[in-house]
């Protein structure tokens, strides 16, 4: 059966609004979307929606620091990464751009430093 | 003993706008040791420091970047140019003269004590603040539980303290939306967001993302009449309202919250500029500046960012503030 979404693109402030037909797995045709970018956003999100994910974890030192998947996750594992982050105490001497729980939830995404 | 510095370029705030200003003044020719970046905070970056959502960047880097990465991209240019700057210093007075003269800058440091900065040119960096409009309208006592979105935003990010349980969101802005959807990870129930007005104020892609994906009411139309509690918020009465936003009887309805978010838009920092006697748009609280050059009314002082006019994208406040270090380059040159 085709089915259709309407998507509002989250990618950039534009936020077009673009309709996808799709059966099962299969994109049929995808319109109203302004960039390549949203195409691709679009055609995902019909199917298999992904969302990034921005926290803090606490050190060991009680200092807290801003933290982010280095890609989305699957939208229906949010709460999971979510329960991680938070059960997770990280080493004091953490900085900028290190891994702080590889592949996080066993999934692809590590959680990595972004504040300082 | 007096502490006195002499600079070409004095730029007060360092968020995006101050920075990229200082960098654009430093590759139009001005020596680094001639620049000087005064930052009240303890580091540089502004309010994108606690800004940790993804967004940011997509067109100066071409790629979606969170705040702090965002600002942790300019800091590396500012030190990689050699830039000076000083952190924790407050700038309290400002005196521009008539524009021919150097102009003169007091800050407090908790460092260095008072300091007292002589410039050939300024340029004002200073942001923005949130409006707390909101909250003068609201009938009943004023219990602890009643935060600006953007100050939820600092306790939960910067000190990873959650502000409360149960929250009612007043007023449809991104940093409103943005907290909805953080304060819902962190395991607490946002009831409702209530906006007088008719339409959101926010963006699309934040009520999509922050507000539809999980769920939470978002009402147009409708504000918050009364707040309950003494101590602390119980609750709140939110009411629907006519065109002139007033409530309209029967339609009052009790939610038991301890927290109420006011997301009402953001204004220019310009308490500075105003006492320096630069000219201030009444409407918009930013700094009046000439579309070109950035220039405010008093010669030889410029603004750009969020402090001269707000702006929805750091993006932009970035390209404005190189408008503005540009024009001051020249300025300086002469
Ligand atoms: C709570 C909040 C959340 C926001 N969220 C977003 C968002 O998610 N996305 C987005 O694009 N934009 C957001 N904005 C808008 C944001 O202000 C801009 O995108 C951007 O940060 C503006 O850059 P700026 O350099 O003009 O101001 P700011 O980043 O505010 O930097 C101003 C700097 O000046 C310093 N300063 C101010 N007064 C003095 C003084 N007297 N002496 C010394 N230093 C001083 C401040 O400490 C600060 O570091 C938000 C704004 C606020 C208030
Ligand atoms: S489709 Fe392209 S232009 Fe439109 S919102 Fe998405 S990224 Fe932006």
């Amino acid at each position: 059966m085709v089915e259709e979404k309407k998507i509002t693109c989250v990618i950039c402030p534009n936020s077009c609004v673009v309709t996808v037909k799709y059966e099962g797995e299969n994109i049929i045709e995808v319109t109203g979307h302004n960039c390549k970018r949203g195409l691709k956003y679009a055609s995902a999100e019909a199917i298999h929606p992904v969302r990034s994910i921005s926290s803090t974890v606490r050190c060991a030192d009680g200092r807290v620091v801003a933290v982010k998947t280095s890609q989305p996750v699957p939208k229906e594992n949010v709460y999971d990464v979510m329960w991680e982050i938070n059960h997770f105490t990280a080493p004091n001497d953490i900085e900028f751009g290190d891994v702080v729980i590889p592949h996080v939830f066993g999934l692809e995404a590590d959680v990595v430093v972004i504040g300082g | 003993m007096e502490n006195v510095r002499e600079v070409k370029i004095a730029v007060i705030g360092g968020g995006p706008a101050g920075m990229s200003a200082a960098l654009a003044a430093y590759e139009n020719g001005v020596a680094a040791k001639d620049i000087l970046i005064i930052e009240r905070e303890e580091s540089l970056g502004g309010i994108l420091k606690q800004c940790i959502h993804s967004g940011f960047g997509l067109h100066r880097f071409k790629e979606e970047l969170t705040g702090p990465e965002y600002a942790h991209r300019y800091v590396e240019m500012v030190k990689e140019a050699k830039i000076p700057y000083l952190c924790n210093a407050m700038v309290l007075e400002l005196n521009g003269g008539d524009g021919k003269e150097k102009k003169t800058i007091k800050a407090t440091s908790s460092v260095e004590g008072i300091i007292t900065v002589k410039a050939d040119a300024v340029i004002l960096a200073m942001g923005c603040r949130e409006r707390p409009r909101g909250a003068l309208t609201i009938a009943g006592e004023r219990p602890a539980g009643i935060y600006t979105a953007g100050t939820a935003q600092k306790y939960v990010n910067i000190m990873g303290y959650m502000p409360g349980k149960k929250v009612v969101i007043l007023g449809s802005g991104d940093i409103g939306l943005i907290m909805a959807r953080r304060m819902t990870l962190e395991g607490a129930q946002v009831l409702q967001i209530c906006e007088i007005a008719p339409k959101i104020s926010g963006l699309a892609r934040n009520v999509q993302q922050c507000v539809s994906d999980f769920g939470i009411p978002l009402r147009l139309s409708c504000t918050v009449v009364k707040v309950h509690g003494r101590e602390r918020v119980e609750g709140v009465t939110i009411a629907d309202v006519d065109e002139d936003f007033n409530p309209k009887p029967g339609t009052e309805r009790y939610l038991a919250c301890d927290t109420l978010l006011l997301s009402c838009g953001l204004i220019p920092e310009n308490d500075l500029s105003r006492a320096a006697g630069i000219d201030i748009d009444p409407r918009t609280n930013g700094a009046v500046c000439s579309e070109e050059d950035d220039q405010t009314s008093i010669p030889g002082i410029f603004a750009c960012g969020n402090v001269r006019k707000v702006f929805d994208l750091v993006d932009n406040v970035s390209k404005d503030a190189v408008v503005a270090g540009t024009a001051a380059a020249e300025y300086v040159r002469g």
